[in-house]
């Protein structure tokens, strides 16, 4: 089944504006994908990802999320529910400073019984790796950690598609290594992830990946498709991964590695494949 | 980070964490009734006492207790400076142009000051004692009344709850912009009061451009956790007050009664 149907998107911020933020844009979303958007910034992303979680309804064109028809109002805050967004910066999610109240906040939101809010929460926190942090302090914790108990609010209340806008740009090395494994795990457990990032390394976790550029889809493929086509990728505006800089390098040297590596452990395997 | 800011909840279980938000906020309201009334020496003892007895129940220290009066102090000089030279000029010590400080003016001053300093030290306790959430909640409960006349106390307590839990962050960045443009080789040392309040100018315009963007940015993410205004979120049950949250009740009353009785 599908998670997300697009059909034709088209959204405008001044309304008779011919500057359109996203311009008739079209793709499906499988249940339990790990999907990568990326492009430069004001390229639409966040515009399309606040589409996809209803906080901007379709101007024209189709969406459909979770099986609900995003032009009906009457499914705004099924999809909501639905479909999870976790924002860039953690600071600025928060509704309280203590861990457990503010992963209730959505559970009180969508109506979740008083009884059954501490086991949703427990077990959001374990989902994060976050177990036992339920009466601390949102203000001791590292960005990393920060950013993982908002993904947490968002889990508690079961969204089956989960959306990530921008959430590792803030984050030191250590931090986007944290948020993206707890990704990994979600989607593991069977979660459809959508991903918003400009990090072009952060796309080869990815099963698809598309490019936007000005409002329109560039490429959509697999990492393996789209990352070793350079000539895109500089459209879109976007620095290649190093192992794909370092292939071509290697060929325009004379040597031809048997695959386009995407990352550096591919690209050590095939210089070791050479010998 | 190794120190939470000013008014920020610090979770514990001390008598006054475990009273419920709504009495708390009850028995805040009358005690700044009392604080308001007082006029006498020996009402400010009593409820500096008070004070005193509360920070020590709610075992959140002194320091703590007192971090907001510090943070404001120059606020506070103001406003006694102000009242000490502006007051009374029936009686006047000395005129020098419009500043005449007089013994009125000094008294003003000081009942002013030791207000401000109750409400702040009883409202920082408030806030230490009580989870940003509940806070809300208790505030919803106390106005429910108000519903009668359509006015939306769910959304007026949201509103509160999250200005008063972002007062914290929003001094953090106060001080980060404020360091930022020292680096940049701006002054805020000067001992000259005008010029301090000159150098503060140049911090209002991001401060409010950070709060705003903060604010868009939260309301957003709120929304996309399913707040609405249109229907009534889930809520927790406080019930009847215990012992203890009664006894906190009558206290503050009595209080506020002898306040009135000494006017």
């Amino acid at each position: 089944m599908q998670a997300v149907i697009a059909q034709h998107l088209t959204y405008s911020y001044l309304e008779k504006s011919k500057n359109r933020a996203i311009d008739n844009i079209s793709f499906q979303v499988r249940e339990g994908e790990f999907w990568a958007i990326l492009g430069h910034n004001g390229c639409g992303k966040t515009t399309l990802a606040r589409h996809l979680n209803a906080l901007i309804s379709p101007q024209k064109g189709e969406l459909v999320v979770a099986g609900l028809d995003a032009l009906a109002n009457a499914n705004i805050w099924k999809i909501r529910k639905a479909c999870g967004m976790v924002f860039q910066n953690p600071d600025n999610q928060f509704v309280s400073s203590v861990i457990d109240e503010d992963l209730s906040f959505g559970l009180r939101n969508f109506g979740v019984s008083e009884e059954e809010i501490p086991n949703r929460v427990k077990v959001a926190l374990e989902a994060v790796g976050m177990a036992g942090y339920e009466k601390r302090s949102t203000h001791f914790l590292s960005g990393g950690q920060k950013q993982r108990i908002a993904i947490a609010g968002v889990l508690a209340v079961e969204p089956d598609i989960l959306i990530f806008d921008e959430v590792t740009s803030m984050l030191d090395p250590e931090g986007r290594r944290d948020v993206l494994n707890t990704m990994q795990r979600l989607r593991e457990r069977g979660k459809t992830i959508i991903m918003i990032s400009h990090y072009i390394e952060e796309a080869i976790l990815a099963d698809r990946m598309m490019l936007l550029h000005d409002g329109k889809i560039l490429g959509i493929g697999t990492p393996g498709e789209i990352l070793p086509d350079i000539e895109l990728l500089n459209r879109t505006g976007l620095t290649p991964p190093m192992a794909v800089r370092a292939y071509y390098d290697l060929k325009a040297a004379g040597i031809t590695l048997k695959e386009c590596p995407l990352t550096n452990e591919e690209l050590v395997e095939g210089l070791c494949q050479l010998r | 980070m190794n120190q939470l800011p000013t008014g920020m909840y610090q979770p514990g279980t001390s008598v006054v964490h475990q009273m419920k938000a709504n009495i708390k906020i009850f028995c805040f309201l009358i005690l700044t009734g009392a604080v308001l009334m007082a006029e006498t020496i020996w009402g400010y003892a009593v409820l500096v006492l008070f004070s005193g007895c509360l920070i020590y129940f709610s075992k959140i220290g002194l320091q703590t207790a007192l971090s907001s009066v510090r943070r404001l102090i120059w606020f506070l000089i103001i406003i006694f400076v102000m009242n000490l030279c502006f007051y009374g000029p029936e009686n006047p010590w000395i005129k020098i142009g419009i500043f005449a400080p007089s013994y009125e003016g000094l008294m003003q001053g000081v009942h002013i000051a030791v207000r401000v300093i109750l409400m702040m030290v009883i409202g920082n306790v408030l806030m230490v004692t009580t989870a940003p959430l509940v806070l809300t909640e208790g505030m919803e409960t106390l106005l429910l009344p108000l519903k009668l006349f359509r006015i939306p106390t769910e959304q007026i307590a949201m509103i509160l709850s999250v200005a008063m839990q972002f007062i914290p962050t929003l001094f953090e960045e106060a001080d980060m912009i404020k360091k930022a443009q020292i680096a940049r080789g701006a002054r805020f040392d000067s001992k000259k009061l005008l010029d301090k309040a000159g150098a503060v100018m140049p911090l209002v315009v991001p401060i409010f451009l950070a709060a705003f963007k903060r604010a868009d940015e939260l309301s957003l993410a709120m929304e996309a956790r399913g707040y609405r205004t249109d229907m009534a979120r889930g809520q927790r049950k406080f019930g009847m007050p215990t012992g203890f949250e009664w006894l906190a009740i009558i206290t503050c009353s009595i209080l506020c009664i002898l306040q009135i009785l000494c006017l």
